[in-house]
């Protein structure tokens, strides 16, 4: 039975991916271009308000409603910026978790005042699909990357109430973990119309170097 | 292609009778035989079968490729059975007898090629009569495994690129280091036999092979490279190679190769600064090698060894040279015509300079130097011949930028204070005056000759890219000059510095804002072309790699800089500053000084597509990016400083 919060930790995603600042989807990465993000695109919407006051109320010459249009616009892209990088690349920095009884996105906006952080539990998966992709590319250095042909970044779950729910992308060996935990463990049906961790290709400055299927 | 080859097997051999006559008769004798391709005026002397006796029929089975036209449809071979060092001292070497009784002594033999073999005995009686019994086929031979090192760098690797999945074009510097390699056995980049190793030049001039051959003092036989064969261009000789400058050749084990190409793609601090790629022999072809490397790629071929020529017989003074190479075999070149390495080195302009060896010191330092003065002087001309090719058809276009520049703000000015009146008085809502300056500005004839002067250095860079590629370090040379070119450096210096006259309302900037310390009002002047310029150079990376973050760091770019642009068009008009433009200025410098943060914590693959299109250009786009936000500071300054004086 759910406790309707999370339960015993099963799974938590491990680096390389989101852990350390060299590597270039890391977490802190994210973090620091979502705050500068959010903080310019805040203080360019003030700059720009206080601009437009000073030109619609006191008087400053109409010259101002250039810089001012241009700030406002500034801060749109700022804050769409900002929140593309939170809902897209940041869930791809941030772990994901399994507990006994649900598994647990990386909780965005609200979620993070519940208690559950949006657990998804358990009960609620009727079934999850993996999604695979034909190129899935883990950088190891500036010159270095470790190349996934056809290989799983994704799990979509039908929950009981119609909604699907989907993970951000993951590597395909952090992914096969959760969907080995999610078939064996919890026994949930699976639909993967591949097989494995597809084929994994060493690439060192853009040249297949070595290929193993996995 | 001249991948035919004739394959000649030595069957059996017997010597009938004692060789020479009373008292110096002889029952045992050294032999070895003489092969002759009359069409290729080819001749091999083989190895040697060691105290052969009398009346004893010897299993050789001794095979030997001969290189022959691909259309060949006869050859004629001549065969020698030689004893070594015969008894008959005023002789030396003696022939025996094979002739079959026509009185030459050799074996000669016609065949018109077919799909079966050629089997033949050439024997006589008396007293130098033998027995050799041969086979004749037509086989194709196989090129040594290649290796190719292309280098890495800042802009991506260069020197190879991949056309498609597995095949890849040669674009790396046009001369060449060979590094022919004889693996006793195989390893994880080599394969046993002949194994060939092309260095273009930059890398060779910058990996620990370089700092080898310019310490041959001090190499001791525990080097990898100790002893090997050097090769050079041979400065007296008429001709010379056109891509091939240095042929390094040695024997050498499984774990010495490796440690060889270790060398060849490291430099001295250990950092890699090339990597080797393995091209299938069925691959070679479409690499699009430069022809004279192409034919100097030994070839797989069956041999059973070599020895030196008999010395009743060395024409060509080639047999014993051949025998003191550094390959205990015989090495064939893919081209028609020539049989060994050695001869088609030497044709090619080359010379054997020495062994690597503490003798040799001073004549390999000299190739190298040679080299070195070489590629220097190469470097030199690709320096000017880029900036030349680029700035040749822009260089009118940033005069038209000058001559346009002054009427251009003057009319930007003009508009803005037409609109400002007629929103203050109402004739026009704000929203209809914001439309019509953006259109002014989007419209106008200046933003479209940058943004053809953009148009044209990235065709004019992608034109030339096949040439410059392999020396993607002469774009870090270059790209400094074509900047200052395109976006007016040069001409505050040169011939149109005069058009800063025309530029009216900026003249009285040094001394009404900057101060002592800011005399030169082309400061400002390059400050705002480069704001501009740099703004549209990020588009075009925003348009060749359209993603999330190289948009929206172009349209940061954008704000910022033309709100930098527009409060230095401000103060230059002596228009009032005052606090919000001091503000504008500022959020102008965050907005840019943003970007250069965010553009190094952008997630990965966001840059891929424009590093395989052209890497230099994504560098270009990074300086740009750093002059933007150098401008937004320059007006920062601008603003404060006149806001100061005010």
């Amino acid at each position: 039975m759910d406790t309707r919060q999370s339960d015993r930790l099963l799974f938590i995603e491990s680096p390389p991916l989101w852990k350390g600042f060299h590597y270039t989807n890391c977490y802190s990465k994210r973090f620091l271009a979502e705050t500068l993000f959010r903080s310019l695109g805040l203080i360019s919407l003030l700059a720009s308000l206080y601009i437009f006051n000073e030109v619609l109320y006191k008087g400053a010459s109409n010259d101002y409603l250039f810089p001012a249009i241009m700030i406002l616009l500034g801060a749109i892209i700022c804050f769409i910026g900002g929140e593309y990088d939170y809902v897209v690349y940041g869930p791809t920095a941030r772990p994901i978790k399994i507990f006994s009884n649900g598994i647990l996105l990386p909780p965005l906006y609200i979620q993070h005042l519940k208690k559950d952080k949006g657990l998804i539990y358990k009960s609620s998966i009727i079934s999850y699909k993996i999604i695979r992709t034909e190129y899935y590319s883990i950088p190891d250095s500036d010159n270095i990357e470790t190349v996934w042909r056809n290989g799983p970044v994704r799990i979509e779950m039908l929950l009981t109430n119609g909604k699907v729910k989907r993970t951000s992308i993951k590597p395909p060996t952090v992914i096969m973990a959760i969907a080995k935990i999610l078939k064996e463990d919890w026994g949930i049906p699976v639909v993967d119309e591949g097989e494995g961790t597809g084929t994994v290709e060493r690439v060192v400055d853009g040249k297949v170097f070595d290929t193993r299927r996995i | 292609m001249g991948d035919a080859v004739l394959r000649v097997t030595l069957l059996n051999y017997s010597s009938l009778a004692s060789y020479g006559v009373w008292p110096n008769e002889q029952e045992i004798v050294d032999i070895f035989f003489v092969i002759t391709y009359v069409q290729g005026n080819i001749e091999l002397a083989t190895k040697q079968l060691i105290d052969a006796h009398k009346d004893q029929m010897y299993y050789l089975n001794w095979k030997y490729d001969i290189d022959i036209p691909d259309n060949a449809t006869c050859v004629s071979m001549i065969f020698e059975a030689v004893a070594e060092d015969a008894a008959e001292s005023d002789i030396g070497d003696g022939k025996l007898d094979i002739d079959n009784g026509f009185g030459t002594d050799t074996y000669n033999v016609d065949w018109n090629i077919n799909n079966t073999s050629f089997f033949g005995i050439g024997t006589d009686g008396g007293d130098r009569g033998a027995y050799l019994s041969v086979k004749l086929q037509v086989a194709t031979a196989e090129e040594a495994n290649v290796i190719i090192i292309n280098g890495t760098g800042d802009g991506g690797d260069y020197g190879l690129d991949e056309v498609s999945p597995g095949v890849y074009r040669y674009s790396a510097d046009e001369q060449a280091y060979l590094i022919n390699l004889n693996v006793s056995s195989a390893s994880t980049h080599f394969e046993q036999g002949m194994n060939t190793i092309i260095l273009p030049r930059a890398i060779a001039l910058e990996c620990q092979l370089n700092d080898t051959l310019y310490d041959l003092g001090s190499m001791t036989s525990s080097n990898v490279l100790y002893n090997a064969s050097f090769y050079s261009t041979n400065m007296s000789s008429s001709t010379s190679s056109s891509h091939i400058v240095v042929v390094i050749t040695k024997n050498v084990t499984a774990a010495q190769a490796e440690d060889i190409l270790e060398m060849l793609t490291h430099n001295t601090t250990g950092a890699r600064i090339g990597n080797n790629v393995t091209i299938s022999p069925a691959a070679l072809y479409l690499l699009h090698l430069p022809g004279d490397i192409l034919s100097s790629i030994p070839t797989f071929i069956k041999n059973e060894g070599i020895g030196e020529g008999p010395n009743y017989l060395d024409p060509f003074a080639v047999i014993s040279d051949i025998a003191g190479m550094a390959f205990g075999f015989l090495v064939w070149v893919a081209s028609g015509g020539l049989l060994l390495l050695f001869v088609h080195l030497a044709e090619m302009g080359l010379k054997a300079i020495g062994n690597l060896l503490l003798a040799y010191v001073a004549l390999v330092e000299a190739a190298v130097d040679a080299i070195v003065d070489a590629f220097m002087a190469f470097v030199d001309w690709m320096v000017d011949f880029v900036c030349s090719a680029i700035l040749a058809p822009i260089q009118s276009l940033c005069e038209g930028i000058w001559n346009g520049l002054d009427d251009w703000m003057m009319g930007l000015m003009a508009m803005i204070d037409q609109f400002s009146l007629g929103v203050e008085g109402g004739a026009i809502s704000q929203s209809s005056a914001v439309h019509g300056i953006t259109a002014y500005i989007i419209n106008s004839d200046l933003v479209k000759i940058i943004m053809a002067i953009g148009l044209a250095v990235f065709i004019a860079m992608l034109c030339i890219q096949p040439m410059i590629s392999p020396y993607m370090f002469v774009i870090d040379l270059v790209v400094p000059i074509i900047m200052m070119v395109i976006l007016g450096a040069s001409s505050a210096f040169g011939a149109i510095s005069s058009d800063f006259g025309v530029v009216t309302g900026l003249e009285d900037l040094p001394h009404s804002f900057l101060g002592s310390s800011l005399t030169d009002v082309s400061s400002v002047i390059l400050g705002m072309i480069f704001g501009v310029g740099g703004a549209f150079l990020s588009f075009f990376e925003a348009a060749i790699t359209p993603n999330f973050y190289t948009i929206v760091l172009f349209a940061m770019s954008i704000v910022g800089g033309a709100i930098a642009f527009w409060e230095m068009a401000r103060v230059a008009s002596d228009a009032e500053i005052g606090k919000i433009d001091v503000i504008s200025s500022l959020l102008s410098f965050s907005f840019c000084g943003s970007c250069i943060l965010l553009d190094y914590v952008k997630p990965d693959k966001t840059i891929k597509l424009s590093k395989d299109l052209f890497p230099g250009f994504s560098r270009m786009a990074k300086v740009t990016t750093l002059i933007d936000f150098g401008i937004s500071i320059l007006g920062c300054t601008i603003v404060i400083d006149a806001m100061v004086g005010e």
